[in-house]
């Protein structure tokens, strides 16, 4: 395979799961919708260096979340150690946004209030991959996985009703 | 599992929303994969942290030890005798101790007094009054002012002392001192019949000493224990108890808590040093 083939399965591959690539960006980290491009970017960058590891063993689905969840972690921390300061630009990006992002805050704030393990149970089971896959992917068995599904979205709905209250 | 309640709703808005934001099409990516190619993978240069930085940390402790000896050398006496700086150190004291005790002899010349001789046993006593002195000295005196004396203190060996006792000239101006050497004397006392102590007890008065000390200790502790009672429960003096139980009277105090019922042992003397134990 030539390097330019290469490239194009690659790009085929991130096509096909280019959403849930954004959703992990969105959910991992604590960026608003502009910076959102630029983490994708990062993620499929992270993703074609080690797009030479990947040997087709597992899903896709499942290589792509654990690379771009690690690499969106790494990120975070690195925004964290580092101290921007809020310049008029992104005050208007803000404004501009408005009401678009109530749901997406809301959702990060319930999500957020979850525990590492919870959060990345959660997000994959949203994500559509059964409890076998997450078990696989987070090194869990099936029935631990099943059960953390049923306490997660428990402790989310009180979470979300809390929030909301406080909204209101 | 069932998905259809609010956070499966709230997680569909949420991926509706995620559908809107405009994402690169595959020209696009693969225009910024090239890019990305093009720059290499990130190389780290790379620096021998540990040998660049372990010549400066050696350097470090070696001067730090450096330091560390020369100041262990000066301060440490070395075979007895004190270093360099201690001597220097108690030199100036005793100049310092000397200019400071010099303001009278300033004004009026001091007469310095002959030599005298001190056996070590009576320079202990004399430093011991040394601090005694000195706070005096402090002190103007009127006496003081007028006449300022320097004894020059002259520790010789135990051999030679009997041959200078007996040349020693009577020494009229130094102040009385307790010193085992009489001037008076036609011949000095032995060095084993001088006594500065003063009158030991006997054995046997130390033994009582001790007796006595340690009945008083065991008093002592029996009371802070609460041993010892004037009463018993019932309110009668343990002094008529005893009494009592010394004209064959024998005094049973009742004890509060039942017999067990459980069989306990006895233990019954066989006569020969040995119990025999009996349960019941």
């Amino acid at each position: 395979m030539t390097h330019q083939e290469k490239q194009k399965a690659f790009v085929a591959m991130i096509k096909q799961h280019e959403r849930l690539i954004l959703k992990v960006c969105a959910l991992y980290t604590n960026s608003c919708r502009s910076e959102l491009s630029d983490l994708y970017q990062d993620a499929v960058c992270a993703l074609w260096e080690s797009y030479d590891s990947f040997k087709g063993q597992s899903k896709p689905s499942t290589w792509i979340y654990s690379v771009t969840r690690y690499t969106m972690i790494k990120s975070s921390r690195r925004h964290r150690l580092e101290t921007t300061s809020i310049s008029s630009v992104d005050v208007e990006n803000i404004a501009s946004e408005g009401n678009d992002s109530d749901v997406l805050d809301e959702l990060r704030q319930a999500i957020a209030a979850l525990p590492p393990d919870d959060r990345d149970v959660f997000v994959m089971w949203m994500e559509g991959f059964n409890p076998g896959e997450i078990g696989e992917t987070l090194g869990l068995s099936y029935g631990t996985v099943a059960t953390r599904i049923t306490r997660i979205k428990i402790k989310l709905r009180r979470l979300l009703k809390d929030y909301k209250e406080v909204v209101r | 599992m069932k998905k259809n309640d609010e956070i499966e709703k709230l997680y569909g808005r949420f991926s509706k929303e995620m559908e809107n934001i405009p994402l690169p099409s595959e020209d696009e990516l693969m225009q910024m994969l090239d890019r990305h190619d093009a720059q290499g993978v990130r190389q780290v240069p790379f620096v021998p942290v540990r040998r660049r930085r372990t010549p400066w940390r050696y350097a470090v402790a070696a001067m730090v030890a450096g330091a560390l000896f020369v100041f262990g050398w000066l301060l440490w006496p070395q075979g007895g005798s004190p270093s360099p700086m201690v001597a220097e150190q108690a030199e100036s004291g005793e100049q310092k101790a000397e200019s400071g005790r010099t303001t009278q002899d300033s004004i009026i010349p001091a007469t310095i007094a002959e030599p005298e001789i001190i056996k070590p046993r009576q320079l202990a006593s004399r430093e011991a009054g040394n601090g005694e002195r000195k706070a005096e000295s402090e002190k103007p005196t009127a006496d003081s002012a007028v006449r300022q004396e320097i004894v020059v203190p002259v520790v010789l060996p135990a051999e030679q002392l009997p041959a200078l006792a007996e040349t020693e000239p009577a020494d009229t101006t130094a102040a009385p001192q307790p010193s085992a050497v009489d001037s008076t004397a036609t011949s000095p006392k032995p060095e084993h019949e001088i006594d500065d102590y003063p009158e030991r007890p006997t054995i046997k008065e130390t033994e009582d000493i001790i007796k006595q000390e340690n009945s008083q200790r065991a008093l002592r502790k029996r009371k802070l224990s609460g041993k010892i009672k004037s009463h018993d429960k019932d309110g009668k003096s343990f002094i008529d108890k005893q009494k009592n139980e010394k004209d064959g009277v024998r005094v049973v105090t009742p004890k509060s808590t039942p017999p067990p019922s459980a069989p306990m042992p006895h233990y019954i003397p066989m006569g020969n040093g040995q119990n025999r134990i009996i349960w019941y």
